[in-house]
């Protein structure tokens, strides 16, 4: 541990700490106290805001360089897959259900392009032929405890802004989610691009330990796109492009991998 | 909506799920200026693409460490920009690299770190506000952030004592921000 800094000496430190001229212990101490103060974290922030205006304009970033970058995207994995977030199941959490923004498996994104799981999966799904929701081999990737990290930046009025807008595009795919007694209780909605919401206002809350889950439909097996938590308001989520539908069941927290329970809701594009 | 008209803050929500088309519109709207100032400081034109490229692998990483309450994701990434180009000029290589350099620029032209400053800042009116500092505010604040140096290194260059420079630099920032605030240039943590 190095060593601990008043307020006022830490604060006297900040305007050099921002512009990396601390000495790697004093920058230690810097940023430990920081962690836990507010309106030095602050500061900082506003002290690079300003410093962002110092920098040297734009220059054309490297022919090649993105390629490189989107490369080795896939060649990391992902840092959910690793056991080491003590920090709880977020899906269990009675906040959850406000989170606008789905966790969402990445099937369908395009990581897959290059991406030879991506590739195997797709074999995978060619190969199986079984109904609706019987067991399915997929993987489902936990990336809650990612979106759970994130500061919720669309939430408010910009997201649902951004879910009307996509209700309400002309260019966007529609389709009403119903119960077998043909009562509507959920919507999605696809863009061109792929980028899907779903509203569910009208779905009753489940108990904190359970969750709704958002499977795609296609010609073989459905796939995860989101796991929703036990409330659904409206969410984001990424769409296969070959999806014919969507249903929604109802499944332990943190969601499962196949399901074999009944659709709470379905519905296909193009059915009435 | 298009990624393309999606808010930074949007973005990265959407890289946090592994959406690669928006790391790619990140990296559209904002590599070239941390390529800018990773070129700026590093010079060398091979470590520049390697921040750059490290930088834009931590924001896929760890796009929580993004937090749009608190700055623009541009002076996010500008300061991983800056940040990872230091470490790497205070670096042997990088410092056997920079001071030649340095050597060859004052032979040609000698150094006048304030006009470089100057002429690069992306607005007049941030110019003017560069500009509208006591001089050795500013020039502590420029020979940290180009330089690259620590404060102790520029109470050396500037033959001050270490805290007088640490509250320069600090109290410099505070006047360019208050002033850009008047000015009307857009800060976006700015009050309101």
């Amino acid at each position: 541990m190095g060593r601990r800094l008043s307020h006022s000496d830490a604060a006297e430190l900040l305007g050099v700490y921002a512009l990396d001229a601390l000495d790697a212990d004093e920058r230690e101490a810097v940023e430990s106290h920081a962690s836990e103060c507010g309106a030095c974290q602050a500061e900082i922030s506003q002290h690079r805001e300003v410093a962002a205006f110092l920098a040297p304009g734009w220059t054309p970033a490297p022919e090649g360089l993105w390629d490189r970058i989107a490369e080795t995207l896939e060649e990391i994995p992902p840092p959910l897959a690793m056991p080491s977030a003590p920090s709880a199941p977020a899906a269990a959490a009675p906040a959850a259900p406000e989170t606008p923004v789905a966790p969402v498996v990445p099937i369908g994104s395009l990581r897959s392009r290059r991406s030879r799981p991506m590739a195997a999966f797709a074999a995978m799904v060619a190969v199986a032929a079984v109904s609706l929701f019987a067991v399915l081999g997929l993987k489902v990737v936990d990336d809650n405890r990612r979106i759970d990290q994130l500061k919720e930046q669309a939430t408010g009025t910009e997201f649902e802004r951004t879910v009307k807008a996509a209700m309400a595009d002309p260019s966007a795919r529609r389709v009403n989610l119903q119960r077998v007694s043909g009562v509507v209780e959920a919507e999605a909605v696809v863009l061109p691009d792929g980028t899907g919401y779903v509203t569910g206002a009208r779905l009753p809350e489940l108990p904190p330990d359970r969750t709704y889950q958002l499977w795609a439909l296609g010609d073989a097996e459905p796939i995860s796109v989101g796991v929703l938590g036990p409330k659904v308001t409206s969410a984001g989520f990424r769409a296969p492009p070959n999806a014919a539908g969507f249903a929604l069941t109802a499944e332990k927290a943190g969601g499962v991998v196949a399901s074999a329970n009944e659709p709470v809701v379905v519905g296909k594009f193009g059915v009435a | 909506m298009s990624l393309a008209d999606a808010s930074d803050a949007t973005l990265v929500v959407a890289i946090g799920r592994w959406r690669q088309d928006a790391l790619a519109e990140a990296y559209r709207r904002h590599a070239g200026a941390a390529f800018a100032l990773a070129r700026r400081l590093l010079v060398d034109r091979q470590l520049a693409e390697e921040v750059l490229q490290e930088v834009f692998l931590r924001l896929w990483n760890q796009p929580e460490r993004f937090d749009p309450e608190r700055g623009s994701l541009r002076s996010f990434l500008l300061a991983l920009t800056h940040g990872r180009s230091v470490d790497l000029l205070r670096s042997e290589t990088s410092r056997r690299r920079r001071e030649e350099r340095e050597a060859r620029e004052t032979a040609e032209h000698g150094t006048d770190i304030e006009r470089e400053v100057i002429d690069l800042t992306v607005a007049e009116q941030v110019q003017e506000v560069v500009a509208g500092l006591p001089v050795d505010e500013r020039k502590a604040i420029e020979l940290a952030y180009f330089g690259g140096h620590t404060y102790r290194q520029v109470a050396v260059m500037l033959d001050q004592p270490e805290g007088t420079v640490k509250s320069r630099i600090r109290s410099g920032l505070r006047k360019m921000r208050t002033s850009m605030v008047e000015a009307g240039v857009s800060v976006s943590w700015a009050e309101g």
